[in-house]
């Protein structure tokens, strides 16, 4: 009896090295018991857990860590698509199109209000008036060939409408 | 259970020359697997969840022993582990699907009453619904206390808070739930 009361309280010793024995003894007399010392459900729930692992979980426990650190993937895989990446990315999704629907709509509305435009409309705006007579010129093609064929043109109607007289005094 | 201290459990993980690595780390993970799962188990309710973050701090533990300084005990450190786990997996939770505290603690207490794995009588699932109501800092340091018996200078290794206001934070704590319990 006494070599087993020697025995547990080496194997107490070596579990606390740096405790002393009776510091052990002190320790558990103090409690959370004192804590609870006004508290009557609690002390009398005390030690009771609810959760319960299944069964053969610790043991199996070891091995799949061990298993997870011998194929170095150290963590679980992440998911890479999570549900609120799709939420965030529908909603990202709809903002874009509705920018460019709506840049595009206008785009559109912009042409087709361009091509509604007449001639008649361009001379009451009076805006022609403004529009530089050089840029004009760069605007009509040029051809060679267009030039040869309206200069003959009028050099027929210059001859054809004009007395010699006249054309005698503009040279 | 492993009949090894911590600093024999390290000397063999750190042996330089001997293979005793796996072997030390599989002593350690006997050791500490209950305590980590349960102290996890309490926090997050379900069982797959706590397995998932048992396992990630058992592989932390694996990556970050061998730099380990010492400067804490070995237990306290896997707690801590453990605790920071716990705690980002519950902010990890809030930010998923906008979920305010309040609803965090909703869905957790709607596990603990659907979860068939869970043994309570009446009584003991109020006091589990009477911790979910504690704030999250409250919670572990009412479980680490009540449940792991453990002391308050480890406690302030494990959730970086002084004795003192983990002694204010228990009794609070503990007064509460009586309350919820008693039905006052």
């Amino acid at each position: 009896m006494q070599r087993a009361r020697l025995k547990n309280l080496s194997a107490a010793i070596k579990l606390f090295p740096k405790t002393s024995i009776y510091k052990l003894l002190a320790q558990a007399k103090m409690n959370t018991n004192d804590e609870l010392k006004e508290m009557p459900q609690l002390q009398k729930l005390q030690g009771q857990s609810p959760f319960k692992a299944p069964e053969g979980y610790f043991e199996q426990l070891s091995s799949s860590i061990q298993d997870r650190i011998a194929s170095k993937n150290n963590t679980k895989a992440i998911k890479v698509f999570q549900p609120q990446w799709l939420i965030a990315f529908v909603f990202l999704g709809m903002i874009a199109s509705g920018i460019y629907l709506r840049y595009s709509a206008n785009e559109n509305t912009q042409q087709q209000e361009m091509a509604n435009v007449t001639a008649d409309d361009i001379i009451e705006s009076g805006y022609y008036t403004e529009i530089d007579e050089a840029l004009l010129a760069d605007a009509i093609p040029a051809s060679q060939e267009e030039v040869q064929d309206s200069t003959a043109e009028m050099e027929e109607y210059i001859l054809n409408n004009t007395d010699e007289t006249t054309l005698i005094n503009s040279l | 259970m492993s009949e090894f201290s911590d600093s024999e459990l390290l000397e063999r993980f750190r042996d330089p020359e001997g293979n005793n690595k796996h072997y030390a780390f599989n002593l350690l993970v006997e050791k500490y697997r209950k305590k980590v799962y349960y102290h996890i188990r309490r926090i997050v309710i379900d069982h797959e969840d706590a397995d998932d973050l048992t396992q990630n701090t058992f592989i932390k533990v694996w990556n970050n022993l061998e730099g380990f300084r010492e400067d804490s005990q070995l237990f306290t450190w896997i707690y801590r582990i453990a605790t920071n786990e716990c705690l980002g997996f519950l902010k990890q939770k809030k930010r998923r699907f906008f979920l305010p505290i309040g609803d965090v603690e909703k869905e957790l207490l709607g596990k603990l009453e659907s979860d068939t794995s869970i043994n309570a009588d009446k009584l003991e699932l109020k006091l589990q619904q009477a911790i979910l109501s504690l704030p999250e800092k409250q919670r572990m340091v009412f479980n680490l206390r009540y449940y792991d018996n453990m002391k308050y200078e480890e406690m302030a290794e494990v959730l970086g808070t002084s004795v003192g206001a983990l002694k204010a934070s228990y009794h609070h704590a503990a007064s509460k739930v009586e309350k919820f319990i008693s039905g006052n």
